[in-house]
């Protein structure tokens, strides 16, 4: 019954060797130096200097060994391994593998992985409650215009991780070209990606070119007891609108000093020196003292004015009146480890186009005028412009907040052995919808995504943030699957395949 | 010439240097105070209740590189730097184990501590340490892993190594910093089970919660440092049959207490590579005569040292306390022990069913040379059962671990059969020349018969060496994919490239090439190409087993 069978493999081989290409590429010979090729590889790359970079695994030539080594095991399979009992065990193997690699690339292709930062302001206030999950592989551009605080955040995804780290073996600190429009910013308002660096220092300069009309005055005091103070005052940046130090306040209020502002200075006691005008109308130096005496002076560029401040000598003077004044970053490549990403942005307002670099910062989206770190532009009547690179977020099914986090130890000792989380999942409306614990090696569900106990920062006990990892699922159960039937697959082929070839030959006659 | 000069001074200085850490008085004060009075008494150290041997053995070795100093009982030293540390400060006791470090440190250190870390191989513990470190150190406080702060000397020595992007360096840098800081602990360690709650009180903190034992404690310690030895040794024994009630009461039983030092005294059961030594060797007599007898007998021999391993396996299981869903296998000793009692498992199955006496020989070898290994290794591998970390506290891992070993065990067990097969078809060889040399003058004769044994002794080796190469490709798989589930499960990516799980993969790849390759070799070459890719696969199984934690970094430096 058999004997013919084997007869009929022979032909089979003898006609595929026949067959030129096909003969070669689903041959055995191609398919034992893919593997060999695929051993160097991974041995090569595997001791890498550095803390086991990934992006040797995600380039082409990796991709191109395993994409042939299938080829070559699926057209093997089916044209030299005839489906039979016998055969059952390779053919589950094969096909495990095929199955696993495509799991594979279907996970690769919808990366979720990320961490979800539940923080709190002070260890005895409550975490408050979060819905984003930040990819760690890939980072995003991201644009909010606010009115008084309200406005949706928009984001673009700028190149994945892998691509942007090899980008530091370019011999110009890094900097790489990438492209991505903001989407759905309001109209006149655009953002767009030019260049992103890995590493760099940022830096800011004062120009007389923004987007609208923003007064501003460069202005340095020289104070003969102290350090000078040296300065841009732009009262539509809010951070910028005061210069302090030295026991007194300096003030730029551009339009003119009314009385009530006067009255408060002169009220609080303080020794406060206001400037104004701009610059086709300079303006005055008033000088409130903290007797309530006021000294007025002519404010001009390039005039240097002496004054007597909280019994100190000083001397201020003004290097410019700015119409337009927008502090614009800059960045200086420099391939360190403490420098931080950033990205070139070209901003459009209007008719206004300016290019800007934008600095990474932490995960966390705040919309604060009041932060100096933050890029932002004022627009015009109580509207902001805010930019930020940072990690790409997607949003959480729903939003969650931790309750209660335990840290426990061994006892006398600092060797964790557990992390518990205690989980509430809210509603829109701000109701728990369910609670759940996550701990070590216990992670829980969130709709598509898996959360799991990663760190926190600051006491373990108490801490003011607590990062959960996730991650998505795509693609897990042909991986599993893929697994299982190659952990089945090849005890079939040892152990199994020789039992039903001694029967075989046994029946034979 | 300068260089030169230096060198004979050092050698001068370095002949001059007492080998001998502890002074005579203190030799014979050892040898008349009772230490092992309090080698039972149960303490608490790195999150573990276990005995006061237990710590001794692990925290002597721990800073001097042996569990004895001067041949005074690893106890006797143990409760030297507890009620004495501040004696030794200028003393040569922290070990500098890496050569490599050692030589970098020579032509930076001054002249006198140079020749001392020349002569003896430790470095004195003042200069790496800060001051507020050594005043704890010297009140016996309890001094925190954060409170250790280095001094002069061990700020340039950490600077020296930072500026060097050299792993081998740095991790030798870390192993001698963890030494720094067994040293420094040793005061902190708890010797007096609570009357409530889970942690024991250090010798400091008695003073405030009860003072009365706390005087009992300085008055020991007075009498130590007096070397009072009458007077040490009535303090000792009063203090260890109050101590050991309080901790019995805690729930630390007797016979554990007991068990805990028989698993000393036989090093964890690493002790057992000498039982398999002789297993070898009459296994391999058997093998070479062919004897039944012999073979017999070995394997009886391998029966019941693999019966004392595994009894050492279990008992050290029990000793952990981690509950059933957490075997031993949670750090190198362990994955070790557990590679070598899975091997003989393994082999015995194998020997029932198959009869032959190269499975049984294979698993002496392995077990031999991995135990033997772990046994003049002690420091290294971490024979010590300390609590596991939380992320390993989960029965995944003991699957995972549990099929890595025992197909590293048989991959193990697999070189030996190959090195065997290469050494009897290159003997082959040689005689096949020397037959067909010979052949002109005397046609056929005894030589054919040899060389027919010989050949049938190479298809016994080449079936056997399939069979174990088959299982551990199949195993090595699947624990590959247990520990992709397990990653899954605990870090939330089934596959991350870390360095292990990459060797991990390329240990199953060089199997799936050797399973594969054979379909295409002439069946003459089968047996020699399978034999020489197996030593391969073998060296692959064994850098991801161990090579990768010292050479590589990654998520399992615990493995």
């Amino acid at each position: 019954m058999n004997k013919p069978k084997v007869t009929q493999d022979r032909s089979l081989d003898a006609s595929l060797r026949s067959r030129g290409l096909v003969g070669v590429i689903s041959g055995l010979p191609l398919g034992l130096t893919l593997l060999v090729i695929l051993f160097v590889y991974l041995a090569a790359f595997s001791v890498l200097p550095g803390n086991a970079p990934t992006w040797p695994y995600t380039i082409w030539p990796l991709k191109a060994i395993l994409g042939l080594l299938i080829l070559n095991m699926t057209l093997s399979t089916l044209l030299r391994l005839p489906l039979r009992a016998a055969r059952l065990g390779a053919w589950l193997a094969h096909a495990g593998t095929l199955l696993l690699a495509c799991g594979s690339v279907w996970f690769m292709a919808h990366p979720a992985h990320g961490l979800v930062a539940n923080q709190r302001p002070s260890a005895e206030m409550a975490f408050e409650p979060t819905d984003k999950l930040y990819l760690d592989y890939t980072t995003a551009l991201y644009a909010q215009v606010t009115q008084d605080g309200q406005g949706e955040l928009r984001g673009v995804p700028l190149a994945p991780q892998p691509e942007l780290q090899q980008s530091t073996f370019d011999k110009n600190g890094g900097v790489t070209s990438v492209s991505g429009v903001v989407p759905k910013l309001p109209t006149g308002v655009s953002v767009e990606a030019r260049q992103f660096v890995q590493a760099a220092m940022t830096d800011y300069q004062w120009q007389d070119d923004g987007p609208v009309e923003s007064p501003g005055v460069g202005v340095t005091i020289i104070d003969a007891q102290a350090q000078p103070l040296q300065e841009v005052l732009a009262p539509a940046y809010i951070f910028a609108r005061v210069m302090q130090g030295n026991g007194y306040t300096v003030r730029y209020e551009p339009a003119g000093v009314s009385p009530e502002m006067l009255a408060a200075a002169t009220s609080a006691g303080a020794e406060v020196i206001f400037l104004t005008g701009k610059a086709e109308a300079p303006g005055q130096v008033i000088v409130i003292h903290a007797d309530g005496k006021k000294d007025e002076v002519p404010l001009a560029v390039s005039k240097d004015i002496e004054l007597t401040v909280a019994g100190r000598k000083l001397v201020l003077s003004v290097g410019q009146f700015y119409s337009r004044a927008w502090r614009k970053t800059a960045i200086h490549p420099v391939p360190l480890e403490k420098a931080r990403p950033a990205a070139e942005v070209e901003i459009g307002i209007g008719e206004w186009h300016q290019r800007q670099w934008v600095s990474y910062d932490t995960i966390l989206h705040k919309t604060d005028p009041a932060d100096p770190d933050l890029a932002a532009l004022p627009l015009g009547g109580g509207r902001w412009l805010f930019l930020q690179v940072s990690q790409e977020y997607r949003k959480l099914p729903h939003p969650i907040q931790i309750t209660r986090a335990q840290y426990e130890t061994y006892p006398g000792s600092g060797i964790p052995k557990d992390y518990i989380c205690d989980i509430n999942v809210l509603g829109d409306s701000g109701g728990v919808l369910s609670s759940m614990q996550c701990r070590l090696n216990k992670p829980v569900r969130l709709g598509e995504y898996r959360l799991y106990q990663g760190t926190w920062l600051g006491d373990p006990n108490r801490p003011l943030t607590i990062v959960l990892l996730g991650g998505g699922e795509s693609g897990i159960w042909a991986v599993w699957t893929g697994m299982g039937l190659i952990c089945i697959g090849i005890p079939y082929g040892f152990y199994v395949k020789p039992i039903l070839l001694r029967r075989g030959r046994r029946s034979t006659p | 010439m300068k260089s030169v000069l230096i060198t004979l001074m050092l050698a001068l200085l370095g002949g001059l240097a007492s080998a001998q850490v502890f002074d005579q008085a203190t030799r014979d004060f050892a040898a008349k105070v009772d230490a092992r009075a309090w080698e039972l008494l149960p303490a608490q150290q790195a999150g573990r209740v276990k005995i006061l041997d237990s710590v001794a053995r692990g925290m002597v070795a721990g800073f001097y590189g042996k569990s004895s100093i001067d041949n005074t009982g690893s106890a006797f030293c143990f409760l030297e730097m507890y009620f004495n540390a501040g004696a030794y400060l200028n003393k040569p006791i922290i070990d500098v184990h890496s050569g490599v470090l050692r030589d970098r440190l020579l032509p930076v250190l001054g002249i006198e501590t140079a020749t001392m870390l020349r002569a003896t191989g430790h470095l004195p513990p003042e200069g790496l340490m800060a001051e507020e470190s050594v005043q704890a150190l010297v009140r016996e406080r309890r001094v925190r892993m954060n409170e250790l702060r280095m001094d002069r000397l061990g700020r340039d020595i950490q600077a020296l190594i930072t500026l060097q992007d050299d792993l081998k360096l740095r991790s030798a840098l870390g192993r001698f910093w963890e030494s720094v800081d067994d040293f420094v602990k040793i005061g902190s360690v708890g010797l007096v089970a609570p009357r409530s709650g889970d942690v024991y009180l250090n010798a400091h903190e008695l003073r405030e919660a009860e003072p009365e034992l706390s005087q009992r404690f300085d008055d020991l310690r007075q009498a130590w440092r007096a070397r009072d030895a009458d007077k040490a040794n009535a303090m000792l024994k009063s203090l260890a049959i109050d101590l050991t009630a309080r901790a019995e009461k805690a729930g630390l039983p007797a016979w554990q207490r007991s068990l805990e030092l028989f698993h000393n005294r036989v090093a964890g059961f690493s002790l057992a590579w000498i039982g398999f030594a002789l297993a070898t060797i009459v296994l391999l007599v058997a093998v070479s005569l062919r004897s039944k007898g012999w073979g017999v007998g070995g394997f009886v021999i391998f029966l019941l040292v693999s019966a004392f391993l595994l009894a050492g396996f279990v008992i050290r299981w029990i000793l952990s306390g981690r509950g059933w869903h957490l075997p031993p296998m949670t750090n190198q000793y362990e994955s070790i022990l557990t590679a070598a009692v899975l091997s003989c498992l393994a082999a015995t199955v194998l020997e029932i069913l198959l009869r032959r006496w190269f499975f049984a020989l294979a698993a002496s070898i392995f077990s031999c040379v991995g135990l033997l290994t772990a046994y003049f290794n002690q420091t290294a591998v971490g024979w010590q059962i300390e609590a596991p970390h939380g992320i390993l506290n989960t029965p995944i891992l003991a699957w995972h671990v549990a099929t890595l070993m025992i197909g590293y065990a048989v991959i193990g067990m697999s070189l030996v059969i190959s090195i065997a097969y290469l050494i009897v078809a290159v003997s082959k060889q040689e005689g096949s020349e020397g037959v067909l040399s010979a052949g002109a003058d005397l046609a056929g004769g005894p030589d054919d018969a040899a060389l027919a044994r010989e050949a049938s002794l190479l298809a016994d080796l080449d079936r056997s060496n399939l069979i174990l190469i088959q299982l551990g490709c199949w195993l090595v798989g699947v624990g590959v994919a247990l520990g992709a589930f397990w990653g899954d499960h605990a870090w939330g990516r089934w596959w991350g490239w870390d360095p292990k799980e990459t060797w991990g993969l390329e240990t199953f790849l060089v199997y799936l090439l050797i399973v594969h390759i054979r379909y295409v070799l002439p069946r003459d070459n089968r047996g020699v190409w399978t034999a020489l890719l197996a030593v391969i696969g073998c060296a692959v199984m064994a850098f991801t087993w161990f090579g990768v934690n010292y050479l590589l970094s990654g998520l399992h430096s615990y493995a």
